[in-house]
């Protein structure tokens, strides 16, 4: 009797290709190259104004990429200490975790940014980057304690049993035996979280963050180029999502490969 | 056979366990000796896996008292993990961890609980794996082991702690035919190393070749307790009677 | 064959009653505002659209002959709106500037206008230039932001809507904001929460005037702006209008 690993099914985010699901790879490789061909198209046949798009955005591409690895390593942490307060037998210590979790999901993404990224301004007066991630991952967390959730849920019973009758206490067999292997299951949730942060870190960008949609914005308003400029920033947005969720994939892949 | 001089290591007295309802353990008392096989058998549903469970306090019961290894399970004095140290237990579904390698299941509870150095537990665990016949799966992963060689690898695991006492709970009630000869062997080796073992199985060979002591459950309670001699060839209780007619 | 006659009879009566309405109601020109930048544009506590731009552009109106309906836009945007279609024309503080006029055309000037610095009260830089290493808040796309990006060395953060960089300022993420005068004023020195907060510096650094914005080629539309205005400004109704708003 082999144990194989449980997966969760997680509803929204993004896709990501693997090799053994032939109709999404093709689909990605056809988006992929299809995202990279326009945009250099455009480039070089239309350089006023697409060219000065393309190198008025870099900046916001690295702020944009800054808030959402900033804001997944957050989330991580704070998705990991939820998950184990909602899974923990003390009440109180559950009863918060749950409170956020149902809080945090109870409320609109955009009103959450907004509201932590003033609340902190008014309150400790934090840099406005530093702001936008910890309130896109005050979010994320709440999601991403689910996924640990489930994760831990997912682990059969028996490998707790196993440790606990080794003598090891409760945290030596969560840290050693049940969270390696909750990690290996979680990792495709998280990566769709990542991707679906990826796209919605586009919101701070109302936070006066200069990410990626904000530069193009800056760009449109002064050039009145609305239709090129927002043509350039999806095709970037695209380009990412697609680069990320294939690294995702092949991350899947190795971990799915022996074990 | 005198017991007087020998230590208990196992004293449950008139244990009592409920699922909800229903009376999983009624009122049983169990005795086991430094050095004494018990094997139980019954019926599935008969209690006899929940038990095994109460003696490591996997279940907790709810009356009664467990005595194991001379510390009161349910003294709030006890460090539970202390008892399990001494306590090793073997899983119908081998519970093996799947991301370690085999040499690792060996070596985690060593160094994490016992805090035994590196070296020293990877010996010990190479040596336990050379005493079950599985040297050369050191560094593979459980997943890809047979049913028979992972259930060894997991007495393996359990004996690296040195265990006074050892559990098993069906252990070979998941395995294909061929493969339950080589654990019970292997069992039957650390039998007559003078192991304490308490063993729930349907495997009567093993029993009547290996136990001093045979103990039938039935509806939670306990309707036997014998040698077993006198289980196999003279069963008193009906039950009983039933039970083996229907499995020899 | 009475069916018939009914028929014909309510056929008659609706094309009656369709030329008719398009023979007595004037023309509805739907117009444009970013209601975040008072005095000039805002919302009021009923809701209302309400401030000088408004006013004076329902006194336009009625002077060129012409019904108007307002529409709350988000200034980012703003101009794709008139030039897709969704609306006719903006009234929206919108300084008259060359980029603007290839793009889009204007009305006559309506008000004069300047751009103006808003820093923290302990500030002790006189203008602009001197926030070299800081960074400074104006609205997306405004002239505000545009002056302060050419000042070298002084990082410009856009923001959706002006109040909003004000709340930022108190945050202390930004150590200036610069905006229309009339704005700045309410700001500054008239909002009751950031009075003691904030100062203005000097006086207005640029010249400036705001234009009503119609889509490029809309010959028709510009006429009829361009005659109210001139007829309002004629008539002086516009000095009660800044004498309610601007002081």
């Amino acid at each position: 009797m082999t144990q194989k690993p449980h997966t969760i099914e997680v509803g929204d985010g993004a896709a990501i290709p693997l090799k053994s699901d032939k109709g999404l790879f093709t689909a990605w490789r056809l988006a992929f190259v299809g995202a990279l061909a326009t945009l250099t198209w455009l480039a070089f046949t239309r350089p006023d104004p697409y060219m000065k798009i393309i190198t008025f955005v870099p900046d916001g591409i690295l702020v944009t990429f800054k808030v959402t690895v900033g804001a997944i390593l957050l989330a991580l942490i704070i998705g990991l200490i939820t998950g184990l307060g909602r899974i923990s037998s003390n009440r109180f210590i559950n009863g918060l975790a749950s409170l956020y979790v149902e809080v945090i999901r109870g409320i609109p993404l955009l009103v959450q940014i907004f509201y932590i990224y003033y609340a902190l301004g008014r309150i400790i007066k934090v840099p406005d980057i530093l702001s936008a991630i910890i309130a896109m991952a005050v979010c994320y967390g709440a999601y991403m304690g689910e996924v640990f959730r489930a994760g831990i849920q997912s682990i059969p019973k028996g490998q707790a049993e196993a440790a606990l009758s080794l003598g090891m206490t409760r945290s030596q067999t969560m840290w050693h035996v049940i969270l390696p292997q909750a990690f290996r299951v979680v990792l495709p949730p998280v990566g769709n979280e990542f991707i679906a942060l990826l796209k919605d870190s586009s919101l701070v960008s109302i936070l006066a963050v200069a990410d990626l949609l904000r530069r193009g914005r800056e760009f449109a308003s002064e050039s009145f180029t609305y239709f090129e400029t927002y043509t350039v920033i999806a095709l970037i947005y695209l380009i990412l999502t697609l680069f990320f969720s294939k690294i995702i994939g092949i991350m899947e892949e190795r971990i799915n490969v022996d074990r | 056979m005198s017991t007087g001089e020998r230590r208990t290591m196992v004293q449950a007295r008139d244990v009592v366990k409920f699922y909800g309802q229903f009376k999983a353990l009624d009122r049983v008392s169990l005795t086991v000796y430094e050095g004494e096989k018990v094997v139980i058998i019954g019926p599935s549903g008969s209690g006899k896996s929940t038990l095994l469970r109460s003696i490591n306090r996997l279940e907790n019961i709810d009356g009664g008292s467990m005595v194991v290894n001379g510390m009161d399970l349910y003294d709030p004095k006890t460090d539970l993990t202390k008892v399990r140290e001494e306590v090793g237990m073997v899983f119908q579904s081998f519970n093996l961890f799947p991301h370690r390698t085999v040499l690792e299941n060996l070596t985690m509870a060593q160094t994490v609980v016992r805090r035994r150095p590196k070296k020293e537990a990877t010996e010990k665990a190479r040596y336990l794996l050379e005493k079950v016949g599985l040297s050369e799966k050191a560094d593979a992963y459980p997943g890809k082991l047979s049913g028979g060689q992972q259930q060894r690898v997991a007495i393996a695991r359990s004996l690296a702690m040195d265990p006074k006492l050892m559990l098993f709970d069906e252990p070979t009630s998941a395995l294909d035919p061929e493969m339950i000869g080589e654990v019970l062997d292997v069992m039957k080796d650390l039998a007559h190393e003078g192991m304490t073992m308490v063993v729930v199985t349907h495997e009567m060979g093993f029993a009547r070749e290996v136990a001093d002591k045979v103990i039938f459950m039935d509806h939670g309670a306990v309707v036997e307790d014998g040698t077993p001699e006198h289980f196999f060839t003279n069963p008193t209780h009906e039950r009983a009677k039933l039970f083996l007619s229907q499995i020899l | 064959m009475k069916m018939k006659q009914v028929i014909s009879s309510l056929t008659l009566l609706l094309t009656m009653a369709v030329a008719g309405q398009a023979l007595a109601a004037p023309k509805v020109v739907k117009v444009a505002t970013d209601a975040t930048w008072p005095p000039m544009e805002m919302v009021d506590a009923n809701k209302n659209i309400v401030g000088f731009d408004i006013d004076f552009m329902k006194a336009v109106a009625k002077e060129g002959g012409f019904a108007v309906e307002f529409k709350n836009s988000a200034w980012d945007g703003i101009f794709a709106g008139v030039e897709s279609g969704q609306y006719d024309a903006i009234i929206s503080s919108v300084t008259i500037t060359e980029e603007r006029q290839k793009k889009y055309d204007f009305s006559l000037p309506y008000l004069d206008a300047g751009q103006i610095l808003v820093v923290p009260k302990g500030e002790k830089a006189g203008k602009l230039a001197e926030l070299v290493g800081k960074k400074v808040g104006a609205q997306i796309g405004t002239t505000g932001a545009f002056e302060v990006k050419k000042n070298k060395g002084v990082e410009l953060k856009t923001y959706d809507e002006v109040g909003l960089a004000f709340e930022d300022m108190v945050a202390g993420r930004i150590g200036g904001v610069v905006c229309d005068e009339p704005t700045a004023i309410i700001y500054a020195l008239k909002k009751k929460e950031y009075a003691d907060k904030f100062k203005i510096v000097g006086k207005a650094f640029t010249k400036e005037a705001y234009g009503i914005v119609v889509k490029k080629g809309d010959k028709e539309l510009l006429a009829l702006i361009n005659k109210g205005i001139k007829a309002v400004k004629a008539k002086k109704q516009d000095g009660a209008m800044k004498a309610q708003w601007l002081k």
